[in-house]
């Protein structure tokens, strides 16, 4: 599969959970290519085969999972080159101040989002340069 | 008289005490120290717990009543039923296990 600039990337290991937020995308994008991860190895696995300039992506990430939790995840993807415009918004059960602002020390952090997903959260954490896609716009 | 032998031994007595004074004093600082840093970490524990595994269940109950208002709710509440008894059945287990420790914590 080949990027064409923007698209989605869903860390998360609840599938169950992945498709209540891919049904919230649908509903506020418009047609955005979106993947899913079922843990940080996955995530990682997936940018180092889409890692080029020209992709946009935007990573939905969760914090508490087997294998690579999130916060490994932004440890992986500061490490590696990356290439392609990665920019995360973290989704997680945790209301704990400490979980969000220890995501925030993370440069490609752009929000924290206090699951579940509706609407209205993924409009207001959604980055400015994807606003165009957004439906209704 | 008192010799000086005889108060030698008064004030090495005088500061064996003082010395077992400290000791114990040192000793219960330590025990109570101890029992504070492990009630902070049982705290520090109970909050990743609600903040986790607690809201981790609810998050999904909350989401599947999000998703039947957005949609058609006869048809769709069959197929989310079976993800909203797991989800239900998991945050009583959550807080089973709250309970159960706490209860654990106060008998200690």
């Amino acid at each position: 599969m080949n990027l064409t600039n923007k698209h989605i990337l869903i860390v998360e290991d609840d599938r169950f959970m992945t498709f209540l937020e891919q049904t919230i995308l649908k509903q506020v994008l418009r047609n955005v290519p979106t993947s899913a991860a079922e843990n940080g190895k996955q995530g990682i696995a997936f940018i180092t085969r889409h890692n080029d300039k020209k992709n946009d992506l935007l990573i939905f990430l969760d914090i508490n999972m087997p294998v690579m939790d999130g916060f490994e995840f932004l440890e992986s993807i500061d490490k590696i080159p990356t290439h392609c415009n990665c920019t995360v918004i973290m989704i997680s059960s945790s209301i704990s101040k400490a979980d969000k602002e220890k995501s925030f020390t993370y440069p490609a952090v752009k929000d924290f989002i206090s699951k579940p997903l509706t609407a209205e959260n993924l409009k207001k954490a959604l980055p400015t340069d994807w606003h165009y896609l957004m439906k209704n716009n | 008289m008192i010799t000086l032998e005889q108060k030698l031994a008064m004030e090495k007595k005088r500061s064996a005490i003082l010395e077992e004074m400290i000791e114990q004093k040192t000793r219960s600082l330590y025990l109570a120290n101890k029992k504070l840093s492990e009630q902070v970490a049982t705290l520090q524990e109970i909050s990743w717990t609600q903040s986790h595994q607690l809201r981790e269940p609810l998050t999904k109950i909350l989401g599947i009543l999000n998703y039947l208002s957005d949609h058609d709710k006869f048809t769709d509440y069959q197929s989310m039923q079976p993800h909203l008894k797991e989800a239900a059945l998991t945050l009583d287990k959550v807080i089973r296990s709250i309970i159960k420790k706490a209860e654990h914590n106060e008998s200690h």
